[in-house]
């Protein structure tokens, strides 16, 4: 948050004690703020009209199905779900008999969207990050949709150890708002598949070296921070405070700008005195210079702004991509050593180390399912059937990532292929839905059927799996897409 | 199949047939039971049958013995002592017949430098033991299509393949149909142009047993193997790869000219349904091959359109660079971008089969044809459907029920 509101503002500690300030502050930020993470544009069904969507097998994915169930869509927000729900006067009402409703179907990892980084700009690090590069005009965003996948996690760049900033991405309506533009920093302990990259042990020794001076930096810059807040405040104090300004008139203030630091004391001191005040006021330590910032390092910054401060805790998830297991191993160390809360990308290599994953409270994701390559060298092709039944069983909650740009759109199709391998239906549903949500970090927006959540949501012709079914309508935030524009 | 082969295998299928009959109208023959080979029979009954042309039986009953298919009948009753395996409420069809792949085919082998490799035999490079090809028994592929790759404009010779249940191959037809190709990245070594007409200048001239000729240049040096091989070429199937529509129609009209009976393979840049209509005017049957989820969905539409078009349609993986798990997920795509689910089955069996000149033993659940079936809990189609049973060659190579007690 706080790079968006104070970016690049200093001091922000020293000048917050100042109330004055700190409110014109907060205004001056607050559109900003509303900007990075609001809801504008505003969705067509946050002015308040009410769906109902009437009789269709509901599967809220957070409890039981209803066969007859009721979902009741207003203010861009999931209302009401259940099998008694009345339904307010004046709501469109949609009858969804011989249908199925589900939550908007989420690709827990993909490119779609993403702009290719331009290899002649220089490598992207830890600076790349996904929601600067995702360009929410794309047209196949809209293609997606229409196949009822409702939100995107954008894994920013696989090709680099440090791969940035992931982040969530709803796919309508052209140039919505994210949903978390800093969803997770990427660390990919192993590259794409097996081949290529660097060696598994000095890819991670890359990472823990970049996140320790990534901590280090943040010792640093904090110490240069609160240096500087420091001088800003003897500074301030010999300039005409904000109270000062808002009492004295424009001709004293432009005369005692003309005063020497000396004489501006005395005259304080004897006003405060006059107010009745208890002098809180210091003689300054007069420091000759500002000190001197820390060296640029966008990289190291960058990770060290994702890795936040200890006191936001979601900017700590960390997306370790580990297709092996060895990298699997390697990746649990680095998160423990480093007290990161990790979400584990990968394949094969997750089926083996379930019980260490569940140890570390790990979130794990199935990747790279959209992958059609047949190559030797690629993890991927070498993947074992029953992935993801293996991880469910296992209790471990796997989200289901295609990897892809154009895959994304049949995510139900590759949730359909992990059925056939052995995965419960309903878990099916929960890995391209809530738990997709719950690896992002965005499950309190979105993910199931519940009350307060984000409107969307997807009637399906039949079994969302089917490659015969459609989806008959689709809702982001309330308000209705059109499916049958292709 | 060596010939010695052939009165004993002929003697067991009578033997067989004998038992199943006696089997189905009441009574076990004793020999039948003591016959140690009686462990590789199985008979099936099974709630749904596609046969593979597009028919459907239901309560079908199928005997397998010796790797064949040696009864298939709706209802009939089963007498007690013979061993029936039921999937009352599943779905069976065909194993999937995968007509245009590389699998096992050395890179090097597949491409020559040359445009006119007519001799060159598929099956000569395949390695029967390739890594993928148990990958691809594990996703219902039971036949594959061994099909030189497009880089040439007479390509060599396909050969077919039938997967074994240790996950190897055997070659069940060393030369098959002969193959070309009329896309531009077949020329790309020559003085003619990149185009189907340059295919057609290069392919008509060695039809005739000469070298083509640009103005003013040598002709390219022509191999007296590949002429013969191209002379003696006056009839029957072959395959020909294509990208776009117009391709397409210089390749039959090129092939037809010279009596052969050509299938489209690829057909991946056909431009809407009305390009759709014009191959299907040809009236040749088509082969759409690479289907896969970053495809545009106007490439995911074409097997629909040309279906709508009135073109009998398969699907293959086709390349050497798709994982033997695509044909499935092809088959889905097709079907979720409007292919008919009646359509569905024959696009990876029968009409597969058809293409490979095979038509008779492969591709279908059918009195004589090699036993490969398989079983899924649902429609085939479907990516959701679990595969219960696989049966390849008459021999069981996943039984889902076995792997569960596990």
């Amino acid at each position: 948050m706080h790079d968006a509101a104070g970016a690049g503002r200093y001091a922000p500690g020293p000048v917050m004690r100042r109330p004055g300030l700190a409110l014109a502050l907060a205004l001056a930020a607050f559109p900003a703020v509303a900007r990075a993470e609001g809801d504008a544009p505003s969705p067509a069904g946050a002015d308040g009209a009410v769906v109902a969507l009437v009789g269709g097998e509901v599967r809220p994915v957070s409890g039981p199905v209803l066969p007859r169930g009721t979902v009741l869509l207003r203010g861009g927000r999931i209302a009401a779900v259940g099998a008694d729900v009345a339904v307010p006067e004046g709501a469109r009402v949609i009858d969804c008999a011989g249908a199925v409703v589900t939550p908007g179907l989420i690709d827990a990892d993909c490119a779609l969207g993403l702009t290719p980084w331009d290899a002649g700009a220089g490598v992207p690090g830890a600076d790349a990050r996904a929601i600067d590069a995702f360009d929410g005009w794309d047209e196949r965003l809209g293609t997606a949709l229409r196949e009822g996948v409702t939100a995107l996690v954008l894994g920013a760049n696989r090709e680099q150890v440090l791969g940035g900033v992931a982040c969530v991405v709803p796919t309508g309506p052209p140039g919505a708002a994210p949903l978390a533009s800093d969803a997770a920093v990427v660390l990919n302990v192993s590259t794409r598949g097996a081949g290529g990259g660097a060696p598994g042990a000095f890819r991670t020794a890359t990472i823990r070296g970049a996140l320790q001076a990534a901590l280090d930096r943040r010792i640093e810059v904090e110490r240069w921070r609160r240096d500087l807040a420091e001088y800003e405040d003897e500074r301030l104090a010999v300039e005409p405070t904000l109270e000062e300004r808002l009492l004295l008139s424009p001709e004293l203030l432009a005369r005692m700008r003309l005063w020497t630091p000396a004489e501006r004391a005395a005259w304080r001191e004897a006003t405060y005195k006059s107010m009745g005040r208890e002098k809180a006021y210091t003689k300054p330590k007069n420091p000759a210079t500002p000190p001197r910032a820390p060296g640029d390092d966008p990289n190291l910054d960058a990770l060290r702004d994702a890795l936040g401060d200890g006191a936001t805790p979601a900017a700590r998830r960390t997306l370790l991509r580990a297709e092996l297991e060895g990298d699997v191993d390697a990746a649990l160390r680095i998160a423990a050593d480093f007290a990161l809360t990790p979400v584990v990308a990968g394949g094969e290599g997750l089926r083996r180390r379930t019980a260490e994953l569940a140890r570390a409270h790990a979130r794990v994701v199935l990747t790279h399912l959209g992958d059609t390559s047949a190559s030797t060298t690629s993890a991927v092709a070498r993947r074992s059937p029953g992935l993801a039944a293996a991880l469910a069983a296992a209790r471990l909650r796997p989200a289901l990532g295609t990897g892809g740009v154009g895959a994304a759109r049949w995510l139900r199709l590759f949730a359909a292929r992990e059925i056939a391998e052995g995965l419960p239906r309903d878990a099916a549903l929960a890995a391209v839905t809530l738990w997709a949500a719950e690896s992002a970090g965005v499950e309190a927006q979105m993910g199931s059927l519940d009350a307060g959540k984000r409107g969307d949501v997807v009637v399906w012709s039949g079994d969302p799996f089917g490659a015969t079914s459609r989806a008959l309508h689709v809702f982001v935030e309330g308000a209705e897409v059109d499916v049958a524009a292709r | 199949m060596p010939r010695a082969d052939v009165p004993r295998r002929a003697g067991r299928l009578l033997r067989a047939t004998f038992a199943a009959a006696c089997a189905l109208v009441g009574g076990v023959p004793a020999a039948h039971a003591d016959d140690p080979a009686a462990s590789a029979d199985l008979v099936l009954r099974l709630g749904t049958l596609h046969v593979g042309d597009g028919d459907v039986v239901n309560d079908a009953l199928v005997v397998i013995d010796d790797g064949r298919v040696v009864a298939v009948q709706a209802g009939g009753t089963v007498p007690e002592g013979v061993r029936v395996r039921t999937f009352a409420r599943a779905v069976a069809c065909p194993g999937f017949v995968d007509a245009v792949t590389q699998y096992g085919l050395d890179d090097g082998a597949a491409e020559r430098p040359d445009t006119l490799t007519p001799d060159v035999r598929a099956a000569d490079a395949f390695d029967v033991r390739a890594p993928e090809l148990r990958a691809a028994l594990d996703a219902g592929t039971t036949t594959l299509g061994l099909v030189p790759a497009p880089w040439n404009v007479a390509c060599g010779r396909a050969a077919t393949a039938g997967l074994r249940t240790d996950g190897s191959a055997e070659v069940l037809e060393r030369v098959g149909v002969p193959v070309f190709a009329f896309r531009a990245p077949a020329l790309r070594r020559d003085r003619v142009p990149a185009t189907a007409a340059g295919a057609r200048l290069v392919l008509e001239a060695a039809f005739e047993g000469r070298a083509w000729t640009t103005s003013g240049e040598g002709a390219a040096p022509l191999r007296a193997e590949a002429l013969a091989e191209l002379a003696q070429l006056r009839s029957g199937a072959v395959l020909v790869h294509v990208d776009r529509a117009e391709e397409a129609r210089v390749a039959v009209e090129t092939l037809r000219a010279r009596g052969l009976a050509p299938t489209l393979v690829g057909l991946r840049q056909i431009a809407g349904p009305d390009e759709a209509r014009a191959v299907a005017a040809l009236g040749v049957p088509c082969v759409v091959t690479e289907l896969g989820p970053e495809d545009s969905l106007a490439t995911l539409a074409v097997p629909a359109e040309l279906r709508a078009a009135g073109a009998t349609v398969a699907l293959a993986s086709g390349a050497p660079a798709q994982s033997p798990r695509t044909l499935r997920l092809a088959l889905a795509l097709a079907v979720a971008n409007g292919l008919p689910a009646a359509d569905a089955v024959p696009a990876v069996t029968s009409h597969a089969a058809a293409a490979l000149g095979a038509s008779k033993g492969l591709g279908r659940v059918a009195v004589g044809a090699r036993a490969d079936l398989l079983v899924f809990d649902g429609a085939p189609w479907e990516p959701a459907s679990r595969l219960l049973l696989t049966v390849t060659g008459g021999h069981v190579a996943f039984d889902a029920a076995r792997k569960d007690a596990q």
